[in-house]
């Protein structure tokens, strides 16, 4: 018998993957015709699992849960921090850029408009995260972008 | 006896491969484009012929591939070229027919303005607006009153439209509109209505055939909207009783009679909270969520879409006038709703869908095939029956909980918490319902299953190992936590 325990704020969360747990009873987890199944609580659920992009997707009871992921044996030549800075901003989606509404060397504020883009023929206004310079543009209005494409650089302003 | 041997489907995805399964019921021959990045998408692979395009809007190529088919018909399915009406004059001089209405009740009808006058001509009640030059739309929007809404002439699906609260948005509420409109629709022209607060979205099925009848099926509720575009839609609605049905139905056939209207239509109405209901647009093709009326009255709209192209007289029994149990239909979107509904691209590395008696699945998706940026981010449409709304509403819930989707991110969840919500089960809602309610439909999973979430993906275990049946998630847990993976997870601790 193996039991992990969970220190969530309302107090330990035991899950025991034997059929005497009293918080949570897998029995079983199961492969059928291309799908997982896991029986819990007496009842068969299926699930998916994926791993993308750094992270681990499990599809269960028509919900999707997300968990950062290192591989083990990834994980020792992993660098510690590959964070970005918040004045980055970057496309959402992919889609094409529509109008600037800023120029370099703008002071903005959080909120402020900075570009209108359009994907999938809706137009979204992306905004200004935090107040700051604009140091750099790099896209111009009629250019597509990819997901995660550097749109505009923002130099934070210094918390007062 | 089919008039067409062969019918082209000027359209793609789900709607495509929905028109092609009716075909094939029918003995006649399917035929549709595919553009580049649709080489292996289902509609291709579902259609008896296929034949390359660079694009859906490209009436020309369209109708090149429609001959090379030898099809006598084209049917424009939704969105792309079905209420273009030149294509559909074009269909007719290349000789064949369009299944749809006349060019001209297509031009009547995508002119908001023109089929404002033409309803209220034919006694259709209608919502005060203004429309007038640009220059003098401040004294319109003080003639209508706040709050309004700004809405594209040439409009539909909510682009280029406008909610205006106060006199401050109006400006750069125009703006946008105009900007949206053109960009959309080649038609920067817009006008204000006045915004009925908290109304339902209510709009019935019409149908006429060459022989002068008229037939308006019972009311589809679509209520439940987000950026003005429908996620869940029913029939009956719950709004509706029997009177109200009548009128609605009433007005249906003044309105197809007025117009001389020829195959499947859509009258939208707004209903206030006193059983007023306003005309707001005529849709000259079929809907998305056409099916609810294809259980609900059980008859395939697209054979009768073909019946009256080909000359032949609606004439159906009084029993097919009657609607029997209930359908609910959810429209899975590959969009995150905890992100003010980003589309999201990638490729469906799962899609799952359930297959249980009285659920209806309408897609255009198979698992592998990628979700672009360049069409709309529908992946499916799950339409659930029930003798009941109470039934159908159980039969559409467990089926979107059995419904995996992995690879992009979808609605589902989002739609599950509306369909168990409270509000959704006493059928209390509105147009606004989600948009004013956000909190309501937020993300909170149950810990169990977070937790348990957590243990499967330790555990590595899903579709690339379906062999190891029976494979012990205890041992596999086991070899995670030894490997030292299982911290990479959150907080959790093992113990022996």
């Amino acid at each position: 018998m193996t039991t992990f325990t969970y220190p969530s704020p309302e107090g330990d969360v035991q899950l025991s993957f034997t059929r005497t747990s009293e918080t949570l009873q897998v029995e079983e987890v199961s492969y059928l015709c291309n799908e997982t199944h896991v029986l819990i609580d007496g009842r068969r659920l299926p699930f998916w699992v994926l791993e993308k992009q750094g992270e681990r997707l499990v599809w269960l009871n028509g919900e999707v849960y997300r968990f950062p992921w290192v591989d083990p044996r990834e994980r020792s030549r992993t660098a510690s921090d590959t964070g970005l800075p918040g004045g980055l901003v970057k496309a959402q989606m992919p889609g094409k850029i529509l109008k600037l509404s800023i120029q370099a060397g703008d002071h903005v504020n959080k909120g402020q408009n900075l570009l209108i883009m359009e994907s999938m023929k809706m137009e979204l206004a992306v905004d200004a995260a935090t107040e700051g310079l604009v140091t750099a543009i790099e896209v111009v209005p009629g250019q597509r972008v990819d997901q995660g494409d550097l749109l505009v650089t923002i130099e934070p302003a210094p918390s007062s | 006896m089919n008039k067409f041997s062969t019918v082209f489907i000027a359209n793609r995805a789900e709607i495509a491969v929905r028109v092609a399964r009716t075909l094939r019921s029918l003995g006649v021959i399917s035929a549709a484009p595919y553009t580049p990045s649709d080489a292996h998408a289902l509609h291709r692979m579902i259609v008896d012929q296929a034949f390359p395009v660079e694009s859906y809007l490209d009436s020309e190529a369209i109708l090149k591939a429609a001959r090379a088919a030898g099809a006598g018909a084209i049917h424009p399915g939704y969105g792309f070229l079905s209420e273009n009406a030149a294509f559909a004059r074009r269909c007719a001089e290349e000789g064949f027919t369009f299944i749809g209405p006349s060019p001209e009740a297509i031009t009547a009808m995508g002119d908001k303005l023109i089929a404002k006058n033409t309803m209220r001509q034919a006694g259709l009640p209608l919502v005060p607006g203004w429309s007038g030059p640009i220059d003098e739309i401040t004294y319109g929007a003080t003639q209508v009153g706040y709050p309004l809404l700004v809405k594209a002439a040439a409009g539909g699906g909510g682009k280029g439209m406008r909610l205006v609260r106060n006199a401050s948005e109006l400006s750069q509420a125009i703006e946008r509109a105009q900007s949206e409109a053109q960009k959309a629709f080649g038609d920067g022209r817009i006008f204000l209505e006045r915004f009925i607060e908290h109304p339902r979205h209510i709009e019935v099925q019409i149908f006429g055939d060459q022989h002068g009848h008229a037939l308006c099926f019972g009311e589809r509720e679509c209520s439940l909207q987000r950026r003005y575009q429908k996620i869940i839609e029913e029939a009956p609605s719950a709004a509706v009783a029997p009177t109200l049905r009548a009128r609605l139905i009433e007005a249906g056939i003044k309105a197809v009679q007025a117009l001389g209207y020829t195959g499947a239509g859509t009258i939208e109405f707004m209903l206030d909270k006193n059983d007023n209901f306003y005309f707001l647009e005529v849709n000259t093709r079929l809907q998305v969520e056409h099916p609810v009326t294809e259980l609900t009255y059980g008859l395939d709209l697209v054979a009768l879409q073909i019946a009256v192209a080909q000359g032949q007289p609606l004439q159906l029994s009084p029993s097919h006038l009657q609607p029997r149990g209930w359908a609910i239909e959810a429209r899975i979107y590959a969009e995150d709703p905890d992100q003010g509904f980003l589309p999201s691209t990638g490729k469906l590395e799962v899609f799952a869908p359930p297959q249980d008696p009285f659920l209806r699945l309408d897609t255009g998706f198979q698992q592998g095939d990628h979700v672009s940026a360049d069409f709309d981010p529908m992946l499916a449409k799950l339409i659930a029956y029930g003798s009941s709304r109470e039934e159908a509403r159980l039969r559409l819930a467990n089926g979107l909980r059995r419904f995996g989707v992995l690879g992009v991110t979808t609605n589902v969840a989002y739609l599950l918490r509306i369909i168990d919500h409270p509000a959704f089960i006493k059928a209390e809602f509105h147009t606004q319902f989600l948009e004013e309610n956000p909190h309501l439909f937020r993300r909170s999973p149950p810990k169990k299953f977070e937790h348990l979430a957590a243990a499967l993906a330790a555990s590595d275990q899903g579709p690339k190992r379906p062999n190891q049946a029976q494979h012990s998630l205890t041992q596999s847990l086991s070899e995670v936590f030894l490997e030292g993976a299982w911290a990479t997870l959150g907080p959790w601790r093992a113990q022996r």
